[in-house]
């Protein structure tokens, strides 16, 4: 095969038998790879009822058919299981160098299943591949974790592993690459540390085959050429990071403060900025294996009580740490993500859910007798002490480890857990940008900016300024933001690509690499396949047209303030319009026809 | 009025905002940022009196693009923040 490798691996932890399978080609041009091809392999073995932290969930590593090659930033994969948070399919992707380093090694993926009697790591060097006991790293950081294994295996190898957050089975917790590089969202790194299973190691020293070298070559140097030439991927990102979106979500009156409960405008946003960050604490920018944009920061912190140093904080942390906690201390946001980093959490759902604390403790409704603290906002020592509480399940950290619905529900008052399918949501306040408040209700894995990313045309301009006050036709691009990206994380390139790049030189990339003849129609249906089948999924785990729908908040409080003062989500408008679109049945179910057309099972 | 700016543009002005008056819409001002901050920033502004692709500028939180663009009117009360073309995620 081109692109794809066409091998998987099949890892019995139970058992510890270790299989090489041909993968199927059929299903790998229909759903593409990573992502896609991940979750179909996912659904023919697995029951949508299955407890996610059970033997009989798997855990499957997928990589896509760009993943290594020269492409783009080709440096992706994805991780997919059922997920501990929120109950539906989990497609957690990650980028480093790691997914290039499995396919060098001669596989698309490996799907773990069961349950290891005893902590272990799977070492894959080549043809060579073998499970090798994890005691001497069970307990230990990602950092520490990696560190070793690269001693013991090879000083090359690549590895992906969990913290104690991941052993402890906190349900937010991430599975770490290349050290800090993370398949952050949903809880995957929980479903890894109940299945005994620490860390995937892996040296690769083969090549990838492309079937038509020649235009490959050409469509990646006119797509790196597109790249280098954007604004915001030749220029601002590799400067800034993503947090460049600080000042300007702030402009727009869009950056959440206070569990979105205040006006989303903070005064101290300049604090806690790109540039401030640029300016004070950044060491250098760093980017993916293939990746010429280079938004990874490299960032220390020399002095004080939270000295420290690592990667980010991207935009998401900065403002979930920072102004959704009422936090201007950058410094003390910098050390909650390398602790996060370091112990294997996701930092969105950890900030979401202390900010949910310190709401409820605001309110009245949780006391300093359960939290064994006050949950002041703003107390930056706090937010960092309480990472750390919960990723070893210490004290109050124990119930943080459940994430903000378990929180909220567990004191009476789960409308102020500010989620949807009970995963937090990212950095914008639905109100100040309607699509985007459509894209959270319809995503697959709950709340998430990733799935369809209608900032972009919203706030950013790109590919063409919509206007964030109105529902007209935030359905239709809402449907094609989360169908082409869909294609995109399948592909095992980068979505930030996607700023610079459409879906012309994205087809292209993969017909060159696959030698399929797929039209640029093809790929975009294909992540409209992928959509669907993601959508089954759920509707099969049991979730109903009810759950399309976001926090009470958001629909029924007016913004207090700023340039959006007064609005609400017009959730209703878009949805009718966007099952319409979806060619979906009144209850979010997709039609026969639609099923058909895809060439998909019914529920 | 008070005009913010951000990121690389910074490094053009030198600061982070400043205060303009007498600048009924945006093209007036931008034509006075112009003279103010010199020929690199009116480039990458305001190239031969259009608005740049690679710019963002709202007025109070709201983008011009929505406002009428270059017409936009301007009191001597608004906030105009100007970004170079950004993104993030």
């Amino acid at each position: 095969m081109y692109g794809w490798v066409g091998q998987i691996l099949r890892v019995n932890l139970t058992d510890g038998t270790i299989n090489k399978e041909i993968l199927d080609r059929a299903e790998a041009e229909r759903f593409i790879g990573a992502r896609g091809l991940g979750t179909r392999l996912f659904m023919k073995e697995v029951s949508p009822t299955v407890d996610p932290l059970s033997p009989e969930n798997k855990l499957i590593f997928m990589t896509g058919p760009l993943t290594g090659t020269a492409a783009a930033c080709g440096g992706r994969y994805n991780v997919i299981c059922k997920a501990p948070l929120t109950g539906t399919i989990a497609a957690s992707n990650s980028g480093g160098a790691w997914g290039p380093e499995l396919k060098f090694a001669g596989y698309d993926g490996v799907i773990f299943e069961g349950k290891a009697p005893e902590p272990v790591y799977l070492w894959i060097q080549d043809d060579e591949v073998e499970l090798r006991s994890a005691r001497d790293v069970w307990g230990k950081s990602v950092h520490e974790t990696t560190d070793l294994l690269k001693e013991v295996t090879d000083e090359d190898a690549k590895v992906a592993c969990i913290g104690p957050a991941g052993e402890n089975l906190v349900k937010f917790a991430g599975i770490l690459n290349d050290y800090n590089r993370a398949a952050g969202r949903s809880g995957v790194g929980a479903v890894m540390g109940a299945k005994n299973l620490k860390a995937v190691v892996v040296r690769g020293t083969s090549g990838i085959k492309v079937a038509d070298p020649e235009g490959f070559m050409q469509v990646i140097i006119n797509a790196r050429n597109m790249m280098k030439d954007h604004p915001v991927t030749g220029t601002g990102l590799g400067l800034y990071g993503t947090n460049i979106l600080i000042n300007i979500l702030n402009q727009h009156g869009g950056l959440p403060v206070k569990n979105f409960s205040a006006a989303a405008v903070f005064p101290n946003a300049e604090k806690i900025s790109g540039e401030y960050h640029a300016e004070h604490n950044l060491v250098r920018n760093k980017g993916c294996f293939g990746c010429s944009i280079g938004c990874g920061r490299v960032t220390s912190v020399p002095g004080g009580k939270f000295k420290g140093f690592g990667e980010g904080p991207e935009y998401e942390a900065t403002w979930v740490l920072g102004s959704n906690l009422y936090n201007d201390n950058f410094e003390a946001i910098a050390k909650t993500n390398f602790l996060c980093n370091e112990l294997g959490m996701d930092p969105i759902t950890l900030g979401g859910t202390i900010a949910c604390a310190m709401e409820l403790y605001e309110k009245g409704y949780l006391g300093r007798d359960v939290a064994g603290c006050d949950l002041v906002w703003g107390d930056a020592e706090l937010i960092v002490e309480l990472a750390r509480k919960t990723a070893f399940r210490e004290g109050f950290g124990n119930l943080l480890a459940e994430g903000s619905y378990v929180l909220a529900e567990t004191f009476g008052h789960p409308e102020l857990s500010m989620t949807v399918k009970k995963q937090e949501l990212p950095a914008y306040d639905p109100r100040a940008l309607q699509g985007i408040g459509l894209n959270y209700a319809t995503s697959n894995r709950g709340g998430c900016h990733v799935r369809g990313y209608m900032t972009s045309p919203e706030v950013l301009g790109l590919p063409e300024k919509l206007d964030p006050d109105t529902t007209e036709n935030k359905a239709a691009w809402t449907k094609i933001f989360q169908d082409l990206t869909a294609a995109c994380d399948s592909s095992g390139t980068c979505l930030f690509t996607t700023f610079a790049l459409g879906l012309p030189e994205i087809a292209a990339e993969i017909r060159c690499a696959t030698g399929i003849d797929y039209t640029d129609e093809q790929i975009l249906q294909a992540g409209e396949r992928i959509w669907n089948l993601e959508r089954l999924f759920n509707l099969q785990a049991g979730f109903t047209a009810q759950d399309d729908t976001l926090p009470p908040r958001l629909l029924n409080e007016p913004m207090k303030g700023g340039p959006h003062q007064g609005q609400v989500v017009r959730l209703d408008v878009m949805l009718k319009e966007y099952y319409e679109l979806r060619g979906w049945d009144q209850d979010g179910v997709p039609t026969p026809a639609k099923l058909e057309e895809l060439g998909l099972s019914p529920v | 009025m008070k005009v913010l700016f951000f990121a690389t543009l910074r490094k053009l002005t030198g600061c982070k905002e400043t205060e303009v008056h007498g600048a009924p819409d945006l093209a007036t001002l931008l034509g006075q940022l112009g003279e103010r901050y010199g020929f690199r920033f009116a480039r990458e502004v305001f190239p031969g009196g259009e608005l740049s692709r690679d710019v963002i500028v709202m007025v109070n939180g709201r983008a011009v693009e929505h406002l009428g663009g270059l017409q936009a009117a301007l009191d001597e009360d608004d906030t105009v923040a100007i970004f170079p073309r950004i993104a993030g995620g």
